[in-house]
């Protein structure tokens, strides 16, 4: 794997598995490496070349075990970790339009009714106290107002003259 | 032609007004963190007695009252003795600033909750540093619930001098919050209907304070409730089951609160184990799967003997972890609410609904008490009739929104959280148990308890019992006294006043001292709505004094 990885990073196809030499294995499967220049089997590639070579590769390398940034680790190599999943515009946005908007419809409608409904009790006891005002004006006497009452032919008893006959007993 | 008063539909409407007013975020995140500190079960008896000997009899009081007298808080109490219209206006202004600083966290929880809504939740994970090689280091250091409350929704300063900014986002969310009680007192009475504050002497404090700012008393808001009552209603019954009503909410919410508390602490003592299995793992090359929970231990021991060195150099990195050090941290307040809920709403299989449930009800319950404390405003603005005849109901409401909104968005600033604490603090507690206090006194011995039972018997018919008249003549007095002199004289012991800073670069919570000014504001808190009493009282009787001086005797 880390053969590969130099081969990858040097454009170079001449690195073997022969050049990468591993000591200090411990029992919980961690090691050190150098890799030496296939060229020169005596000088090793430097640290940095390393390191920028693996950190290109990291996601084959990590396959190819079947393991993650987390299970497979290189010392002092830090992985570059994935970005959280960025929405396109804030969803928060979104939600709080859509309840500020159910919101503002709720007051103008509640306002407009409390507007509607005093105008209409308004007109209401205007009417009324017109006709107060309209009663207190003429001169009333037993609720009838007096001018009529100075007609000479005397007040017509609508009773009768509105009253069907039948209603009356026949004599 | 005289305007009626506008009446309850119905009694229940009427129970269930002041039941969503007096459950509110308090029942929620103060009453479960005193169970805990103090001696979590048995803080249940110090509390129950207080909610027989001091919330019920009061909470009668009040309701009685109002339904007395059916006007807002001033008119009731200048009806009562025209030198107590002082009282009223200490719980209008109390109540105004409450709601200044109440509708703050219904905005924070309409943040939380329009940002529900996405995969995976936000507080969950840590934002990337700059370079992409690890996590932003404020929220390494913290955690991922406390980073997003304290970077993201407050963007906190690490002072309370450092002003900062209005911050807009949750700038938006109070205007939301605004709109809504707006929309939800327009409609008047009918609307606020719906459903939702020991050995040790301290204990026994802390329930009757509790009891007593649960209840929501002295505000005023349960006066303006009662005031549109028909006179025959009874309202000892009801006072008995609202305050039955508001502890059992409680109990309920302590019951719920445990258990969260409980799976968080598990949740956190097992990653820190996890961290610190990692880390010997690391440290000694040992062999995978070889250090596990329960041999933790002797494996820490043995390789402290064996690698002295190396172990001396890694134990200032591992953490000492313990579940009941989990367990112990008790949080109040804010700090229950959106750090501690959302960290365990986060490790719970589909986050985003319980997320999304939960911050629903906290905007229920705290939504029902700001209507509450806005009705405890605009009832006496609503009575008066110099106000009233100027402008129509709907203009006074919005221009109380609007006025409380402004004023508001200080608490969005970057030190708003600061201010918001101080305001939680001292705005409502000293003075509402003077007001209180004269509320009783002045029910009791200046307008006469033997009238005020007159009065209630041709009411609603049925005789007051000999336990409201001990209750309220002596010992209710007594207690809310003995309270009043404990919380003057802790003040006075302690000194100079402190508050907790975030401290972005250590990830934690610092104490520092109050600056001056801040000083200055909480004392003219405290002063402002208590200072009403006495100088409305010299006002009238000023005013008297003028008159009597100006008509001449008649012969």
């Amino acid at each position: 794997m880390l053969a590969y990885a130099m081969r990858r990073y040097l454009v170079q196809e001449t690195t073997q598995i022969s050049n990468v030499l591993l000591c200090n294995v411990t029992s919980r499967v961690s090691f050190w490496f150098v890799v030496t220049n296939s060229f020169t089997n005596m000088t090793t590639i430097p640290r940095n070349d390393v390191e920028a070579a693996i950190r290109m590769n990291r996601n084959r390398i990590n396959n190819a075990f079947l393991l993650t940034d987390d299970t497979l680790q290189f010392l002092e190599i830090s992985s570059t970790l994935a970005p959280p999943a960025e929405q396109p515009r804030p969803t928060w946005l979104i939600v709080f339009g859509v309840i500020l908007g159910i919101i503002v419809i709720g007051i103008v409608l509640v306002v407009s009714f409390g507007i509607y409904h005093r105008k209409r009790y308004k007109n209401a006891e205007k009417t009324e106290d017109l006709d107060d005002k309209y009663e207190a004006a003429i001169t009333m006497e037993n609720r009838i107002p007096c001018h009529t009452l100075d007609l000479k032919a005397g007040q017509i008893n609508g009773v009768y003259a509105a009253a069907d006959d039948d209603r009356f007993t026949p004599l | 032609m005289e305007k009626a008063r506008p009446l309850w539909a119905n009694p229940l409407q009427f129970v269930f007004a002041c039941i969503s007013y007096a459950v509110g975020l308090g029942n929620v995140w103060r009453f479960p963190y005193l169970c805990q500190m103090y001696g979590g079960g048995s803080f249940l008896v110090p509390y129950v007695i207080m909610l027989i000997v001091e919330g019920m009899p009061l909470l009668y009081l009040e309701l009685a009252v109002g339904q007395r007298m059916r006007q807002g808080s001033i008119g009731a109490w200048r009806t009562i003795s025209p030198y107590l219209g002082g009282v009223g206006l200490a719980s209008v202004v109390v109540s105004f600033f409450l709601s200044t600083y109440y509708n703050i966290i219904n905005a924070w929880a309409f943040w939380y909750l329009f940002h529900s809504f996405q995969e995976p939740l936000p507080w969950a994970v840590c934002p990337l540093n700059d370079n992409r090689t690890g996590y932003d280091e404020e929220c390494e250091k913290a955690s991922s619930t406390q980073y997003f409350w304290y970077r993201k929704t407050l963007n906190i300063s690490p002072s309370i001098q450092d002003s900062g900014r209005v911050q807009w986002e949750p700038a938006l969310c109070l205007i939301l919050a605004w709109l809504v009680v707006y929309l939800c007192i327009l409609r008047g009475t009918e609307t606020t209907g719906k459903l939702e504050q020991l050995a040790n002497p301290k204990a026994w404090i802390n329930a009757a304070t509790q009891i007593f700012f649960s209840l929501g008393l002295g505000f005023g808001s349960l006066i303006a409730f009662a005031s549109y009552n028909e006179p025959s209603n009874n309202c000892q019954k009801h006072a008995v089951i609202v305050s039955l009503i508001n502890s059992s909410t409680s109990i309920f919410a302590s019951i719920v609160t445990f258990s969260i508390y409980g799976f968080k602490a598990t949740f956190n003592y097992e990653s820190c184990l996890d961290k610190v299995i990692l880390l010997l793992t690391n440290s000694f090359d040992l062999e995978d799967g070889f250090l596990t929970a329960s041999n933790l231990e002797q494996v820490k021991g043995y390789l402290a003997s064996a690698f002295p060195d190396k172990y001396s150099e890694v134990l200032p990195q591992m953490k000492n972890c313990s579940l009941q050090s989990e367990l112990a941290t008790a949080v109040q307040g804010t700090g229950l609410s959106f750090i501690v809920y959302t960290e365990a709403i986060k490790n719970m299989e589909v986050s985003q609904l319980w997320s999304v449930l939960y911050f629903f009800m906290l905007l229920m319950l705290g939504i029902g008490s700001m209507l509450g404390n806005t009705a405890a405003i605009l009832t006496p603005l609503t009575d008066s009739k110099v106000i009233s005849s100027h402008l129509p109901k709907e203009a006074i409401s919005g221009l109380v929104c609007l006025v409380n909104c402004v004023i508001g968005l200080v608490f969005t600033m970057e030190s708003g959280n600061y201010w918001f604490d101080i305001f939680n603090d001292y705005a409502a507690t000293l003075s509402l148990l003077l007001i209180v206090l004269v509320e009783t006194v002045a029910v009791c011995y200046v307008y006469g308890l033997r009238r005020f039972e007159g009065d209630l018997k041709a009411m609603t018919g049925c005789t007051l019992s000999w336990y409201w008249k001990a209750m309220w003549a002596g010992v209710s007095p007594l207690l809310i006294v003995s309270l009043f002199l404990f919380y003057l004289s802790d003040y006075i012991l302690t000194g100079t006043l402190q508050y907790q800073a975030w401290d972005a670069a250590q990830g934690q919570l610092v104490t520092k001292d109050y600056p001056p000014y801040a000083l200055a504001v909480i004392g003219l808190l405290v002063a402002a709505s208590i200072m009403c009493i006495p100088l409305v009282a010299l006002g009238t009787f000023v005013r008297r004094c003028l008159k009597r001086g100006d008509t001449p005797p008649v012969a």
